[in-house]
């Protein structure tokens, strides 16, 4: 068996490779920029990113805007992950109501919810409100789609199984369709990471007075391309952040199903 | 046209009758309504005198599909049925693995369903209906997705269960074999729609053991005599 990705020492070989690849791709960024074939004023360097971080850092700066940012992302996906889960659940359960309205929530689903940054900012104001809204909205949609999914293809035996041992509706709810739309919801989630972000950056492009999108628009209008850059950084650690979280969730939640082995298949 | 018409029998408490049919003749749809999952546009199931029209808890179900929660360990599959019927956890802990050990499955208590093998998953899937009591049971062709091998294993299983436990059992299967070694009356059914077209009454001593069933004369001379039953609705099925 090929042991690259799981063998004793496939883990640690794994990280390697791929800080190797990455310190590759700044290091040619660098030469680039150093050279002249870039121009380090509209490219930036990573040498000048790095000499920025520490100056936005001790401007208060850093960990303040950062701040809002993560917490309007991760308030728009506590509350979009929260009425997705919920709307599915009763769309799903109720099948008259779900027939009703559903065709709604395609329509809806329809539009680009981006575009409706600017009004949010007009009705929820510059502060946080608008942002977490926007947010939330992206997150929504996907874990709604997901779970109604999940719960439209629970096992139709094990459904009969269930009620034939006498249980009751609610208990059909909590023990069969809920856990079994878990990997649905998850899946739901993973997309809702970067749409929770996604949401909260372009909030605050349109109208904010904090937050990376923010500190990134304002920084770009008076080309400090390294600013910029240093926002890009942070906004690219909070992404592998969320994942590495969502990750470890996934490996709890799931520990029921088999492992995904494609060794010796593909 | 029906699905079926005109079936009409009865089970005596603590007996095993099988259900024989020609494929798609009606057997599972029978079964279905006799635990109440589907009304019958006419006729009715009695149970100890009383029409039974919902589901009830006297019967449990043992389908030919993995019914198992894949999310569950054994031991709380196990536990499930006892769980929905709000039965403490204590004591359902304890019947549990009482279940599981008598199932010859201990040290798979904590193992996710696939993690076992398809044998293992049918014991499993079989003592989480005996864990909430039933006093009939429901078994529609419970064997038919696994090997010879495994099936022959779960064959002696359950006449070793029926044995020690003496439950009503309403078995139904296409496998004719199946059905004379377990049974003491086997029902053949006729095509669609079906009826009840001969009853064969099993007399073969007990305790039976499979393994020397196989040879037993008065065994083979049962077996000829359903089949030139059920051979006439195989036939007029494919015609």
């Amino acid at each position: 068996m090929n042991s690259y990705g799981n063998g004793k020492y496939g883990r640690s070989l794994q990280i390697i490779f791929r800080a190797s690849l990455f310190l590759l791709l700044m290091g040619i960024w660098e030469i680039l920029a150093a050279t002249g074939l870039l121009n380090p004023f509209y490219s930036s360097q990573p040498s000048r990113i790095l000499m920025d971080l520490p100056t936005f850092f001790k401007s208060g700066g850093l960990l303040k805007h950062t701040g809002v940012t993560l917490s309007e992302a991760l308030w728009g996906l506590l509350f979009g992950t929260l009425a997705g889960i919920a709307a599915a659940f009763f769309l799903g359960l109720f099948d008259f109501v779900g027939k009703v309205i559903e065709p709604f929530i395609t329509a809806l689903y329809g539009i680009p919810k981006l575009a409706l940054a600017p009004i949010f900012v007009l009705w929820f104001g510059l502060g946080i409100e608008s942002k977490v809204i926007l947010s939330g909205l992206l997150v929504f949609f996907l874990v709604f789609f997901s779970t109604f999914g999940g719960i439209k293809s629970v096992d139709r035996n094990i459904l009969i199984s269930v009620r034939l041992m006498g249980a009751t509706r609610l208990q059909i709810i909590r023990k069969v369709i809920l856990p079994s739309c878990v990997p649905w919801i998850l899946a739901g989630v993973r997309g809702g990471l970067g749409a929770s972000l996604i949401g909260a950056i372009v909030g605050e492009y349109m109208g904010a007075s904090a937050g990376l999108g923010w500190v990134i628009s304002s920084a770009t209008s008076f080309f400090q391309v390294d600013r910029v850059m240093s926002c890009i950084f942070i906004l690219f650690l909070i992404g592998i952040l969320f994942n590495m979280g969502l990750k470890h969730l996934e490996k709890r939640l799931l520990r029921w199903r088999p492992p995904l082995d494609y060794s010796g298949t593909l | 046209m029906p699905v079926i018409n005109n079936v009409s029998f009865s089970v005596r408490p603590c007996e095993f009758v099988s259900i024989v049919g020609p494929s798609g003749c009606g057997k599972s749809t029978l079964l279905n309504i006799m635990s109440g999952l589907l009304k019958p546009q006419a006729g009715s199931v009695v149970l100890d005198g009383q029409v039974l029209d919902r589901i009830t808890p006297r019967i449990g179900y043992i389908s030919q599909s993995d019914t198992l929660l894949p999310w569950r360990t054994t031991l709380s599959n196990v536990e499930l049925g006892m769980e929905v019927r709000r039965i403490p956890a204590a004591e359902r802990r304890e019947k549990a693995l009482a279940l599981i050990r008598q199932a010859d499955l201990a040290g798979f208590e904590q193992v996710y369903p696939y993690q076992l093998s398809g044998g293992m998953r049918k014991r499993v899937d079989i003592i989480k209906v005996l864990a909430i009591e039933p006093e009939i049971i429901f078994m529609d062709e419970p064997f038919a997705s696994l090997d010879v091998f495994t099936r022959e294993m779960l064959q002696s299983y359950i006449l070793s269960l029926w044995q020690d436990m003496r439950k009503t059992v309403l078995f139904i299967t296409h496998d004719l074999t199946e059905a004379i070694m377990l049974s003491d009356r086997v029902l053949i059914l006729t095509n669609r729609p079906a009826r009840v077209k001969s009853e064969h009454v099993v007399t073969l001593p007990r305790p039976r053991s499979l393994a020397e069933l196989r040879f037993d004369p008065a065994f083979i001379d049962l077996q000829r005599r359903v089949w030139d039953d059920l051979k006439d609705e195989v036939k007029n099925q494919r015609a």
